[in-house]
C-alpha cells in the first residue's frame, strides 16, 4: 500500500475526474437545444497500475451509425413530397374554386352565344360575345401563365438547391479536412458539424455516405458519382438545357435524371413530369375551343352578308395554345363580322345556336366536352397534390419515428444529467471529505512524529 | 426507454397539427364551402364543375326561353289583330254584296277596306326590338311593301327559332308568306287591293272571290296563331321541368362543393378539443424535473 502523499495524489486525481463529470453534465445541458449534438459521456475507470484511484478515459459521444443512416435515408423521401406539394399549391391557385376559373368563362362564353341566338342583329349581343370570347381567352392565357410561372418557380428551386448541395459538400470536405487533422482532439464537435450537413444534403438529394478510417466521409449521389472524397468536394454544375430549364451535371455527366429524390427530385418531378402533363391538357383545351368555334364560325354569314372568319387567332399547334389564345383582331375591333346567319340573312341565327351548342358536345377527342376537359385537369392537378400530401405526411411519420428511436440513443435527458450532476457532486464532496481526512492525518503525523 | 429532453419538450408539432386541423375546421364553417381548391377533394371538384357546367346551360335556356316568351306573346297579339281585322274586311265586304247596295254604301265599304288593309300591312311589318317578326330570317327588311303598286314579300322562308331546351325550339320570327299567302296565287293585301276593286264595282263575282280568299288567309292565321299558343304553353312547361332539373342539380353540385354544416360544426368542436388536449399535454408534459426535487 502507497504512502499518505500517494494517497492524497489518488484523492486530487479522483476530484479532478469527478470535476470532469459535471463538466461533461453541464455540456449536456448547455447544448440541450443545440440542433445536431449528441449526448455525451464520460469514460472512467478505475487505475490499474497499484496507485488505485480514478482515471479518465475521455468523453464520448453516444451515437448509433445505423439510426443514423436510417434517419438520411427517411430524409429524402419526406423532402421530396414537401417539394411537390410547395409547388401543386401554387398550380392549384391558377385552377381556383368550381366556377371560378376557365369553366366559369367557358359557361359564359357560351351563354353569349345563346343570347345572340334571340336576337342575332343586336350590336349589344355581339359585342357580348366578342367579349366574353376575350376573357376566355385571357383567363386561359393567364392560367397558361401561371403553369409556367409556377414551373419557372420549380427551376429556380432546382437551381437554389444545387447551389446549396455545393455549399454542403464543400462544408463536408472541409470538416474531413479537420477530422483527419484533429488527431482525435475535440473529434465529436466535428463530427456533429459532419452528421448535420450530411441530413441537410439529404434532404436535397439522396445520398450514400460511406465512413473512412479517419473518421471523415466520402459522399456519392445514388448513381454512384462523387460529390465528396476526403478532402475534395465535386461540385454540380448548373447549365441551361432546353426551354431554359436547368440541367445539373456532375464530374462532366448529365445527372439531372438520377436525382429523383429529396426537394431536387420534387422540383424536376414537378417541373418536367407534372406542370408539362397540366399545360398539355390546358393547351388540348384552348386548342379545342378555337378549333371547333373557328370551324363552325366560318360556316357562316356576318352581318355585312361576307362569309365569316376564325373567331380565334388559329393556333399554330397544339402546344402553347393557352398562350396564345386570342380573339382575332378584326373581330375584336368589329363585332358586325361575327358570323351568327347561317343563309346570309342578317336574321338568321342558325351558326349562332350552332356555336351556342358546342358546349354540350363531346368535342374534345370526341368523347369529352370543354367542361369536362377543364374538370378533368382540375382533378388530376387535386389528386397529384392530394396525393403528395399523404405521402408526405406518411413520409413525416416514419421519419418522426426513426428520429425519436435516435433521440432515444443520442438525445439528452433533463433528469439524467440532473442526477448525473447529483452524483458527481456528491463524489467530489466524498473526495475532498477523503482528501481532509489523509491531510488531517499527515498534519497528525507531522504534529506528533519527533515532538518531545 | 430514455426520455430526453427534445422528447419532453418536443410536442410543438402536436400542437401544430392540431391547429392546422381546427384552423381547415374554422375556415370550412366560416366560408361555408367544403372544395375550394382541387386537392381539396379531387373527386368532388371534378362534380361540382360538370354539375355547374351543366347548371349553367340550364339557366341559359330558361333565360333564352324568357326571351322568346317576350318576342312569341308579341307574335300572339299581333296575329290577333290580324284575324279580327280579317274578319271586319269580310263582314265589310258581304255588307255590299247583292244589287240593292248604293255606290254611297259600295265607296264608303271600299275606303273601310283600304283602312283595313293598311292596318294589316303594318300589323305584318311589327317590329320587336328593331327586328321584323314575319319577314323570317331576313329581320331587317321590311316584309311587305308595294313594289310597282303590288304588294311584295320581301322577306325569306326561313324562319328563326331559338332553343329554350336540349332539343327543344321555338320559332320567334315567322315565314310572312306562308301566313299572308300560303298557297294562293296572291297574298292576302293584293287579295285585298283586287276585292277593293271589285267592292268599288259592285263586282259581286269578285266580291265572292275576294272573300273565298279572306277566309282562306283567316284560317291560315288562326292556325298560325294556335301553333303559336303550343309554343308558349311548351315554353312555360320547359321553364318548370328546367327549375326542376336545375334544383336537382343545385342540390348535387352543393353536396359536392359546400360544407354539411352539422358535420362542419362537429369537426370544429372535434379540433377545438384536440387542440386544447395538445396544448395541455406539451404545457404539462414539461412541468415536472428531477431539478425540482434536488436542493
Amino acid at each position: 500500500m502507497a504512502g499518505l502523499f500517494s494517497s492524497l495524489s489518488m484523492a486530487a486525481r479522483s476530484l479532478e475526474a469527478q470535476r470532469a463529470g459535471l463538466d461533461v453534465a453541464g455540456q449536456n445541458i448547455a447544448n440541450l437545444n443545440t440542433p445536431g449534438y449528441t449526448r455525451r459521456r464520460l469514460s472512467l475507470a478505475e487505475v490499474v497500475n497499484g496507485t488505485g484511484g480514478v482515471e479518465v478515459l475521455g468523453t464520448r459521444a453516444t451515437r448509433d451509425a445505423v439510426l443514423d443512416t436510417r434517419v438520411r435515408t427517411a430524409i429524402p423521401d419526406a423532402s421530396r413530397e414537401g417539394a411537390i406539394l410547395g409547388s401543386l399549391s401554387l398550380v392549384e391557385t391558377a385552377i381556383g374554386a368550381p366556377g371560378q376559373g376557365i369553366d366559369g368563362r367557358l359557361a359564359a362564353f357560351f351563354d353569349a352565344f345563346s343570347a345572340l341566338t334571340v336576337d342575332p342583329t343586336s350590336r349589344v349581343a355581339r359585342d357580348g360575345v366578342v367579349g366574353q370570347g376575350r376573357q376566355l381567352a385571357t383567363a386561359f392565357n393567364s392560367t397558361a401563365a401561371q403553369l409556367a410561372n409556377s414551373a419557372r418557380l420549380a427551376d429556380s428551386g432546382v437551381r437554389d438547391a444545387a447551389a446549396q448541395v455545393n455549399r454542403l459538400s464543400h462544408q463536408i470536405a472541409d470538416l474531413n479536412d479537420a477530422i483527419a487533422a484533429s488527431n482525435g482532439v475535440d473529434l465529436e464537435a466535428l463530427k456533429d458539424r459532419q452528421h448535420q450537413a450530411l441530413e441537410a444534403l439529404s434532404g436535397l438529394t439522396a445520398v450514400s455516405v460511406l465512413s473512412r478510417s479517419d473518421g471523415g466521409v466520402d459522399v456519392t449521389i445514388p448513381s454512384g458519382r462523387a460529390l465528396v472524397i476526403g478532402g475534395s468536394e465535386y461540385a454540380i454544375s448548373v447549365a441551361n438545357g432546353p426551354g431554359g430549364n436547368a440541367t445539373l451535371s456532375l464530374g462532366g455527366a448529365d445527372v439531372t435524371s438520377d436525382l429523383t429524390s429529396g426537394t431536387i427530385g420534387g422540383l424536376l418531378h414537378t417541373r418536367d413530369t407534372l406542370i408539362p402533363g397540366y399545360q398539355t391538357r390546358l393547351d388540348e383545351l384552348a386548342y379545342g375551343v378555337a378549333q371547333r368555334v373557328n370551324t363552325v364560325h366560318q360556316t357562316g354569314f356576318d352581318l355585312n352578308g361576307n362569309p365569316g372568319a376564325a373567331f380565334f387567332t388559329p393556333p399554330a399547334a397544339v402546344a402553347g395554345a393557352a398562350a396564345a389564345l386570342t380573339v382575332s383582331a378584326p373581330l375584336q375591333a368589329d363585332s358586325s363580322l361575327l358570323a351568327a346567319s347561317q343563309t346570309g340573312a342578317p336574321g338568321d341565327n342558325q351558326v349562332a345556336r350552332a356555336l351556342a351548342a358546342l358546349r354540350d358536345e363531346p368535342v374534345l377527342g370526341g368523347t369529352t366536352t370543354f367542361a369536362e376537359g377543364w374538370a378533368a385537369l382540375a382533378y388530376h392537378v387535386g389528386s397529384d397534390a392530394d396525393g403528395a400530401r399523404a405521402e408526405q405526411s406518411s413520409r413525416l411519420d416514419v421519419l418522426d419515428q426513426v428520429q425519436h428511436l435516435r433521440d432515444q440513443v443520442s438525445g439528452v435527458s433533463l433528469d439524467e444529467e440532473a442526477a448525473s450532476m447529483m452524483k458527481f457532486q456528491r463524489a467530489y464532496e466524498a473526495n475532498a471529505k477523503y482528501f481532509s481526512a489523509v491531510d488531517a492525518m499527515l498534519q497528525t503525523l507531522m504534529n506528533t512524529v519527533g515532538v518531545v | 426507454m430514455r426520455v430526453t429532453f427534445r422528447t419532453a419538450y418536443g410536442g410543438i408539432e402536436y400542437v401544430n397539427t392540431a391547429a392546422d386541423q381546427l384552423a381547415k375546421a374554422r375556415h370550412q364553417l366560416a366560408s361555408g364551402k367544403r372544395v375550394e381548391k382541387p386537392s381539396d377533394d379531387p373527386a368532388a371538384m371534378q362534380r361540382a364543375i360538370e354539375g355547374r357546367a351543366e347548371m349553367r346551360t340550364i339557366e341559359t335556356y330558361t333565360r333564352t326561353s324568357d326571351s322568346a316568351l317576350a318576342k312569341i306573346s308579341t307574335l300572339d297579339t299581333v296575329l290577333s289583330g290580324v284575324i279580327d281585322k280579317l274578319q271586319q274586311a269580310t263582314v265589310s265586304a258581304a255588307s255590299v254584296r247583292g244589287s240593292i247596295a248604293t255606290q254611297h254604301q259600295r265607296d264608303a265599304a271600299a275606303l273601310a277596306l283600304e283602312g283595313l288593309r293598311d292596318s294589316l300591312a303594318a300589323d305584318l311589318n311589327t317590329q320587336f326590338r328593331g327586328s321584323y317578326v314575319f319577314g323570317g330570317s331576313e329581320s331587317g327588311t321590311v316584309p311587305f311593301a308595294q313594289v310597282a303598286g303590288v304588294w311584295t314579300y320581301q322577306g325569306d322562308n326561313a324562319p328563326v327559332s331559338v332553343d329554350i331546351g336540349a332539343g327543344r325550339s321555338v320559332e320567334i320570327a315567322l315565314d310572312g308568306q306562308a301566313l299572308a299567302q300560303g298557297t294562293d296565287a296572291n297574298n292576302v293585301l293584293n287579295d285585298l287591293e283586287t276585292l277593293i276593286v271589285a267592292v268599288r264595282a259592285g263586282d259581286n263575282a269578285g266580291i265572292d272571290t275576294g272573300r273565298a280568299a279572306l277566309d282562306r288567309a283567316f284560317s291560315r292565321a288562326t292556325s298560325t296563331q294556335s301553333q303559336i299558343g303550343v309554343d308558349e304553353a311548351g315554353i312555360t312547361d320547359t321553364q318548370s321541368q328546367l327549375t326542376s332539373t336545375r334544383l336537382s342539380l343545385l342540390a348535387r353540385v352543393a353536396k359536392d362543393e359546400d360544407a354539411d354544416l352539422a358535420g362542419a360544426i362537429t369537426e370544429m368542436t372535434r379540433a377545438d378539443a384536440a387542440y386544447r388536449a395538445a396544448l395541455a399535454a406539451v404545457g404539462n408534459a414539461s412541468n415536472n424535473s428531477l431539478l425540482d426535487y434536488l436542493r
